[in-house]
């Protein structure tokens, strides 16, 4: 054989091997499930997800013959006779390991009172009797906030002082939790004090103490190390959170570990230098953004991390993180609950505690690993929004509960800055092409009309015929949503009302353009905000007007809408964009939304405006709108031209390949379960649900808010007022399905007239133009 | 006689050999070419026949309503005005610059590199530059500005301005690259053409009438293919320019595509695509008469 030859059979074994590989890897991944294993890098990016932006696989790596085993099961513990009402105060393993439990009973003002510790003994909750009575200091009622055990061996407190002498407290405790505290047993008093000329302290949300009795303040921004003596060492940068009563972070013998902007930061405690930053485990999402989140650590430096998306660890100095929990799989996926800690046991087991909306009431968990149980349930149930919904997840967490069978994994559009770009509509649009995609449909921002037209959705008319008979719903809003044949392709499973709070004038005057327009009164109608704010609150408020009519959005009313919208501008001091200053002056802001309702009822309430106009999403929404009309009892509460907003919007995909579980989901997000939750995300459409929020009381919450000199003060509301609020929202009855390309063109063709730069013609004439073409497209 | 034969037996085997040689270079790239372009355009053929789920056959619906579609007429129109204004500005410019290039000359390499640096510009940088240049505050109302000493505030790429402007992004873009073609036709030109013309007394004039732009006839062909499909592409720059719904003077097809895609109308888009392969054929013909005569010539 000569050379020649060789070199061909080479080059012919080459060609052959890249083509082999060039087909095999463009096949599926026999085992597509590593993923799910470990978290690489720490993101789970929606691009990291196998199967394409709504996550959806041709097969799922548990169907195959030997899936694979072991995953650690959720077993709820059993709490303490006579303390499910009660606020949880502390959880955590004692010097011996035993599981100490501390609770306390919430009194009126939102107090505890009434501490009682419990020890799991045997399989069971024992509680140390008269232990508060032997605790509490015998001069002074305090309210509990917080035992722990520092770092070297010994028990701490720290309780909040009432009246004048409104303080945090930190005391030593002494031996097994039970010393009194006392002045001669408090721990850098001068901290917590009042500085002089203020009224309140400091009140950290977090304290620890480490192995030479060094005590770590926890507060917003930042953890300060102090010594025993008070002296102030340093400060470690962690990242802002607001919670009162929770810090993200974790003191160790050589390091304190927190979350800040960059990730997970390890600091060293002899001199608050930092070690090192790695990425989150998971993108933060939900809820929150981040801010419901536990780390701790374990005996080897490792850290964990829990939150919503589950539980993952690091070993030390590794870049890795491990999956060890999904939270779907677990109550950590719930929205209803916030986690509070969560602990290692002795034999690889975990132990997680949640408080239950408004702190009444709290839940624990064993978290142990079943070898015998499939590492991912058998079906897979994919539901994919535009955007995280808490109200999606809590369907998503009751639902995985009933159904331990099925994987339920909610997936959304949001990159990595929480924004959706167009281009995450054509990734989802390829999918559904191909007759795949996500089962469940969360449509809110997707173009749902065009995806009814092409057969994309499901008739869902059973489901909601079934919820009808045994769990009804709002019937205007259900009304809405069915076709003229009966089919239901889409259901809003909540919804936001714009309401006006305001002189009886004025509130009438939110009728039509015209009388809009026409409103004449001490202050301008609405109040000041930018001209894109205010095109869209008029156009969201007139909505049956504009859009809602057979002829559309005709020359004659488009005009008559800039119109309106540039005299109330004229008289608010509307503009394109505010200065730092004019923000300042007029308390305005250049932030846009959607439907161009900020929430100017505090506005009215400082008389800058005839009426204030907000978008209720719920009964905590109605609070300050409440106060203003309680200070104004001759001001009319309303809702507007009875419009709705629609949200979550939710449908099923017709190429699902379990059309029936994604109907059980449906059903199961329309349910009193789900819907009786509250996520600020609308109100329910349940009616079982809304009676629900409507009874609950949440007695001490409250709420406030101000700026320069102005500042007001809420209550939840009364049983009469969230029944008047209950009353409003059975007026609503037309949906704004607002045509966001068209109101941007709308916008952006309406600038140089607001500006003054062109004419109203003109600007009409360019705003039909586009609209036309926007429609022609459609056709 | 017999060697004679033998001789001609051995050329077309060589023949062959060498045939099958080139085939076997091309056949990956004629895979690809079938597989993924080919292949799929046959299935865009069949998706305009069905409904936008491809469920059902629809006949000619889809041509009828695309057709009267006046989205569609506008997209196309301005497409086409796209072409007529930027293709041939393109290429005139593009030939003219090549052929200032092809003298030696000082700073020749200078000027060479800064026609080419465009292409490797990312068109996200490319568009932000423009846009700082025409946006209201821009330099361009600045300049304006220090020339009329009026204040000028007009935002040029969402007026009627919006149309030169893209045509000037375009050529700006592409005029390296084709000027690179139109070099490469150039220097296969021989020398002793012009130097024979020289000694018969041609000028200038005349030996680029009779002796450059003959020779260039195929490169001419293959730079009006590459530059229409290159035009196609505009897209990005017209869509980070002024968005999706731009000054309608600039709206053009993928413009349109790109919407039919995000309702799904992927009949109209497979339609649309049909009526553009089929409006292209006359332009590819033209380009391949033009290489094939300067071939024979």
């Amino acid at each position: 054989m000569n050379n020649s030859k060789i070199k061909r059979l080479i080059s012919a074994g080459i060609a052959l091997f890249m083509a082999m590989n060039m087909v095999s890897g463009c096949s599926e991944s026999k085992s597509g499930s590593d993923w799910e294993e470990n978290v690489s890098n720490g993101n789970r990016t929606e691009q990291e997800k196998p199967g394409g932006p709504s996550g959806k696989r041709e097969r799922n790596a548990a169907e195959g013959e030997n899936p694979a085993m072991g995953r650690y099961v959720e077993k709820e513990m059993a709490v303490p006779e006579g303390v499910g009402e009660d606020s949880l105060v502390s959880f955590f393993r004692g010097p011996d390991e035993t599981l100490e439990l501390y609770t306390a009973r919430m009194g009126d003002k939102g107090d505890r009172e009434d501490a009682r510790r419990f020890l799991w003994k045997e399989e069971k909750w024992q509680e140390d009797e008269g232990w508060w009575e032997r605790v509490k200091p015998e001069d002074r009622d305090v309210s509990i906030r917080q035992v722990f055990l520092g770092l070297d061996g010994k028990y701490y407190m720290s309780v909040m002082t009432s009246g004048e002498d409104y303080a945090f407290h930190l005391y030593q405790v002494g031996e097994d939790a039970g010393g009194r505290i006392d002045s001669s047993t408090e721990l850098i008093p001068e901290v917590f004090a009042p500085k002089p000329g203020k009224r309140y302290g400091l009140i950290p949300p977090k304290v620890e103490v480490g192995t030479g009795g060094n005590i770590l303040v926890h507060d917003m921004g930042e953890a300060v190390m102090y010594r025993p003596d008070g002296i102030r060492m340093f400060a470690m940068e962690k990242a802002w959170s607001g919670m009162a009563e929770s810090s993200i972070g974790y003191l160790t013998a050589a390091e304190f570990v927190t979350r800040t902007d960059g990730g997970v930061t390890r600091y060293r405690i002899e001199d608050g230098k930092e070690i090192g930053t790695i990425p989150l485990a998971f993108e933060s999402g939900g809820r929150n953004k981040g801010e419901d989140m536990f780390l701790f650590g374990d005996e080897r430096g490792g850290i964990y991390l829990a939150d919503e998306n589950g539980l993952a660890h690091i070993n030390a100095g590794g870049s890795l993180w491990e999956l060890i929990l999904d939270g779907g799989f677990s109550t950590l996926g719930m929205q209803s609950v916030y986690l509070r800690e969560f602990l290692e046991g002795d034999d690889g087991d975990y132990y997680g505690a949640f408080s239950k909306n408004g702190g009444r009431g709290f839940l624990l968990f064993h978290y142990v690993y079943d070898p015998e149980m499939s590492a991912v349930p058998p079906v897979r149930l994919t539901v994919y929004g535009l955007e995280d919904n808490s109200t999606v997840r809590q369907a998503a967490a009751l639902f995985q509960q009933a159904h331990p069978e099925v994987w339920i994994e909610v997936l959304n559009g949001e990159d990595a800055q929480g924004n959706v770009s167009e281009d995450t509509i054509r990734a989802l649009n390829t999918e559904l092409l191909g007759g795949k995609g996500a089962d469940v449909l969360i449509l809110d921002g997707l173009p749902v009309k065009s995806y009814q037209e092409k057969g994309i959705l499901l008739d869902l008319r059973e489901v909601f015929a079934r919820l009808q008979k045994e769990d009804p719903m709002r019937e205007q809003v259900r009304k809405n949503f069915t076709e003229e044949d009966g089919a239901v392709y889409q259901m809003p499973a909540r919804i936001a009302v714009p309401m006006v709070i305001g002189e009886k004038p004025a509130v009438r005057a939110l009728q039509s353009l015209d009388s809009m327009a026409a409103y004449e009164g001490e202050a301008p109608l609405l109040a000041a905000a930018n001209y894109e704010n205010l095109l869209r609150e008029v156009a969201s408020l007139q909505y049956g007007e504009l859009f809602d009519g057979k002829e559309g959005l005709t020359e004659e009313t488009l005009s008559r809408y800039l119109k309106t919208v540039k005299g109330i501008g004229e008289k608010n001091g509307a503009k394109t964009m505010f200065t730092e200053e004019e923000m300042e002056q007029l308390r305005v802001s250049n932030y846009v939304t959607s439907t161009g309702i900020l929430g100017s009822e505090t506005q009215y309430d400082q008389a800058l405006s005839d009426c204030g106009v907000t978008e209720l999403k719920g009964m905590e929404s109605a609070m300050i709108p409440l106060a203003v009309r309680n200070k104004h009892p001759e001001a009319e509460l309303d809702v507007v031209n009875e419009l709705y907003f629609p949200k979550v919007m939710a449908g099923v995909n017709r190429a699902s390949e379990q059309p029936e579980l994604a109907k059980e989901f449906v059903y199961a997000l329309f349910s009193q379960e789900v819907q009786q939750e509250e996520f600020f995300d609308g109100f329910p459409v349940n009616l079982a649900a809304q009676e629900t929020i409507c009874v609950r009381d949440k007695g001490n919450y409250s709420v406030g808010m101000g700026y320069g000199d102005y500042h007001i003060g809420a209550e939840w509301p009364n049983r009469q007022e969230r029944e008047e609020i209950s009353r409003l929202l059975e007026k609503v009855s037309v949906p704004v399905l607002m045509d966001e390309t068209m109101m941007e063109m709308i916008v952006r063709g309406a600038e140089g007239y607001l500006e003054g730069k062109e004419t109203l013609e003109q600007a009409v004439a360019a705003i039909r133009s586009r609209i036309a073409l926007y429609q022609a497209e459609q056709k | 006689m017999k060697n004679c034969l033998g001789k001609m037996e051995r050329r077309r085997k060589r023949q062959g050999q060498s045939r099958i040689t080139a085939g076997c270079f091309l056949a990956p790239s004629l895979c690809g070419v079938l597989l993924f372009q080919a292949l799929p355009f046959l299935d865009v053929v069949r998706r305009s026949f069905l409904d936008a789920m491809g469920r059902s056959f629809v006949g000619m619906a889809n041509y009828a309503a695309v057709w009267g579609n006046e989205a569609f007429r506008m997209a196309a129109k301005n497409t086409l005005y796209f072409f007529a204004a930027a293709v041939p500005a393109l290429y005139l410019v593009s030939l003219a610059l090549s052929l200032l290039v092809y003298r030696p000359g000082a700073g020749q390499r200078l000027f060479k590199t800064s026609l080419v640096l465009p292409m490797v510009l990312p068109a996200a940088a490319m568009a932000l530059v423009w846009r700082i240049l025409f946006c209201p505050d821009g330099l361009w109302n600045q300049l304006l500005y220090a020339f009329t000493g009026k204040p000028w505030e007009q935002d040029w790429v969402h007026g009627k301005a919006a149309f030169p402007i893209l045509v000037s992004t375009y050529l700006w873009k592409n005029i390296g690259y084709d000027m690179l073609l139109w070099l490469a036709g150039l220097s296969a030109i021989p020398q002793s053409l012009y130097d024979a013309a020289r000694v018969d007394g041609a000028g200038e004039p005349a030996q680029l009438r009779y002796i450059t732009l003959p020779c260039l006839q195929g490169t001419m062909g293959l730079v009006l293919v590459l530059s229409v499909v290159n035009s196609f592409r505009v897209y990005r720059e017209a869509y980070l320019l002024a968005g999706s719904y731009p000054d309608l003077s600039i709206y053009m097809l993928p413009h349109l595509f790109s919407h039919w895609f995000l309702t799904l109308d992927i009949q109209k888009m497979s339609t649309a695509a049909v009526f553009l392969v089929l409006a292209s054929l006359p332009a590819w013909g033209f380009g391949r008469w033009l290489r094939r005569s300067g071939k024979e010539g």
